[in-house]
């Protein structure tokens, strides 16, 4: 009986652990270069923070995957048989280096994530709480324009609180100021996002929830709902205008006149 | 050397080669499509119209913001029931349910539209008094019973009118909402059963052809806050407006 090879021999090993590293350098390269051809351009700092968090947490699974498919693939072509195999492989035991390293590598992976994510949620107020109200994930607040959201089957409204309380279908915002979103629903549960600024969260009808951003990119962006919420949800998109602040200044002149409701009878 | 096979479901053999390319074909194929619904996702906004369309009908050339323009009438109406639109005397699957007489609605692009609804409804109080204002209409106002308002109070709305559409599929983003005067409860009844309608007028300027959705943004229907049943069912209070398209 011909001895059965296996991973132990030197000779695999040593070809696995450099076709990995070679397969492992491509691929982050070519990674980061798809994922920053991919993605879209963020218009807030929570949105570039999203953005560089897919960058790297592509760039640290595509090691991870290449590890797997490359013993995977080399085993698949080095050890193919033709028919049923005869006999298992050996077994593998006591080889310490693995039982250390697997777990720990798993170990490092996983801590790294989970600091990464919360210390992008120190950044924003995530937790539906005003922003600088919510202990450490509450978000820094500056001066912030406060805009109440309100979800409605199949349109979102906007009133701005400070600037009169006047209501709008369309969102305009000063950049480089941070703004505050109120959300809340009148009907069902609705979700307000906006993906060029990283924003998203859900409008619960009878409560207010919270969340901020800074839009900091002029142009026209598109608030939609993300929460299948009935007939036209697709239609449940609204225009975002981030203008300057004299334009925003001058458009909240132009919203602020007064309209009298007239008293028509039939 | 032994030549490698592979086989189908039906035992016979064929060179592996061939299974590979199929399967690279096979690959592309599918990527084909997925690019091609990527590209067509602008494709959502192009619904099928179940049932008959209200077409505007041209009335010449009217003065527009810029110069005249081809100007076009449309009429409709709101029901409290479903007995008399387009449902039919025996008011379909939920005769009770208030409902516009349309569901599909057409007007001419680049063109004046005048609106001219029949509401035969009485007033219900608007949940969000956003949608006691005219918005997007010629002159921002519209007409009731021959008199123009910006707006109405809460109690006298009974429904809205409210057009909207998906801005990023570049057709032009359209925001019109008129709200529409209640008919006096104690009117007396007409011919047809129901009473003497407010009658609502207003202009619109349509740009380039596009498709939107129309709906009543007062929540008259049943379910929580009255946003159920015919509030979000197409047909009753909410239906689909083409610009342009023949």
């Amino acid at each position: 009986m011909v001895k059965a090879e296996s991973f132990r021999s030197q000779h695999h090993l040593r070809f696995v652990m450099v076709a990995w590293a070679v397969a492992s350098v491509i691929g982050v390269a070519l990674s980061v270069m798809i994922m920053k051809a991919v993605l879209r351009p963020a218009a807030s700092p929570q949105m570039a923070d999203q953005n560089l968090t897919i960058v790297v947490f592509t760039a640290v699974a595509v090691p991870v995957a290449f590890f797997v498919l490359t013993f995977v693939g080399y085993s698949v072509w080095r050890f193919r048989t033709k028919g049923m195999p005869t006999e298992d492989g050996p077994p593998i035991r006591g080889n310490r280096l693995a039982f250390v390293l697997w777990p720990s590598v798993s170990a490092a992976l996983c801590v790294f994530l989970l600091v990464w994510g919360l210390y992008g949620m120190t950044k924003v107020g995530t937790f539906g709480t005003p922003v600088g109200q919510g202990g450490m994930f509450g978000g820094t607040r500056s001066d912030p324009l406060v805009v109440e959201v309100t979800g409605q089957q199949w349109l979102w409204t906007f009133t701005y609180p400070s600037e009169g309380g006047f209501e709008t279908t369309k969102l305009v915002l000063p950049v480089d100021r941070q703004v505050e979103f109120k959300v809340t629903s009148l009907d069902v549960v609705h979700s307000f996002w906006i993906r060029a600024f990283g924003v998203k969260i859900d409008a619960v009808p009878g409560q207010v929830l919270y969340t901020n951003t800074t839009p900091t990119q002029l142009g026209t962006f598109t608030a939609r709902c993300v929460e299948l919420c009935g007939l036209y949800h697709a239609y449940m998109q609204n225009q975002v205008d981030v203008v300057t602040a004299a334009s925003f200044a001058a458009w909240v002149q132009s919203q602020a006149a007064p309209v009298h409701a007239t008293a028509v009878g039939t | 050397m032994v030549k490698e096979h592979g086989h189908n479901r039906r035992g016979r053999s064929w060179p592996r080669p061939v299974g590979a390319a199929v399967a690279v074909v096979a690959g592309a194929g599918v990527v084909a499509l997925v690019l091609v619904a990527e590209r067509a996702g602008s494709g959502l906004s192009t619904f099928d119209h179940v049932g008959p369309v209200e077409m505007a009908k041209s009335v010449g050339t009217v003065e527009g913001p810029n110069g005249p323009m081809p100007h076009a009438q449309i009429s409709l109406a709101v029901y409290p029931d479903s007995m008399a639109g387009e449902h039919g005397s025996g008011g379909g699957a939920h005769p009770s349910w208030v409902s516009y007489s349309a569901t599909n609605l057409w007007v001419p692009a680049h063109a004046v539209v005048t609106f001219t609804i029949r509401q035969y409804d009485s007033s219900t109080a608007t949940l969000d008094p956003y949608f006691n204002r005219v918005v997007g209409t010629v002159g921002g106002v519209a007409y009731y019973n021959g008199r123009s308002a910006s707006a109405l109070g809460s109690q006298s709305v009974a429904h809205t009118f409210t057009i909207h559409g998906i801005p990023q599929t570049g057709q032009p983003t359209v925001f019109v909402s008129v709200p529409l005067l209640g008919a006096p409860s104690n009117a007396p009844a007409q011919a047809n059963g129901y009473p003497a309608p407010a009658i609502v007028r207003f202009s619109i300027v349509t740009g380039g052809s596009g498709d939107y959705v129309f709906q009543c943004f007062v929540p008259c229907g049943t379910g929580y806050n009255g946003w159920g049943g015919p509030m979000e069912s197409q047909g009753y209070m909410a239906g689909n407006l083409v610009v342009g398209k023949g």
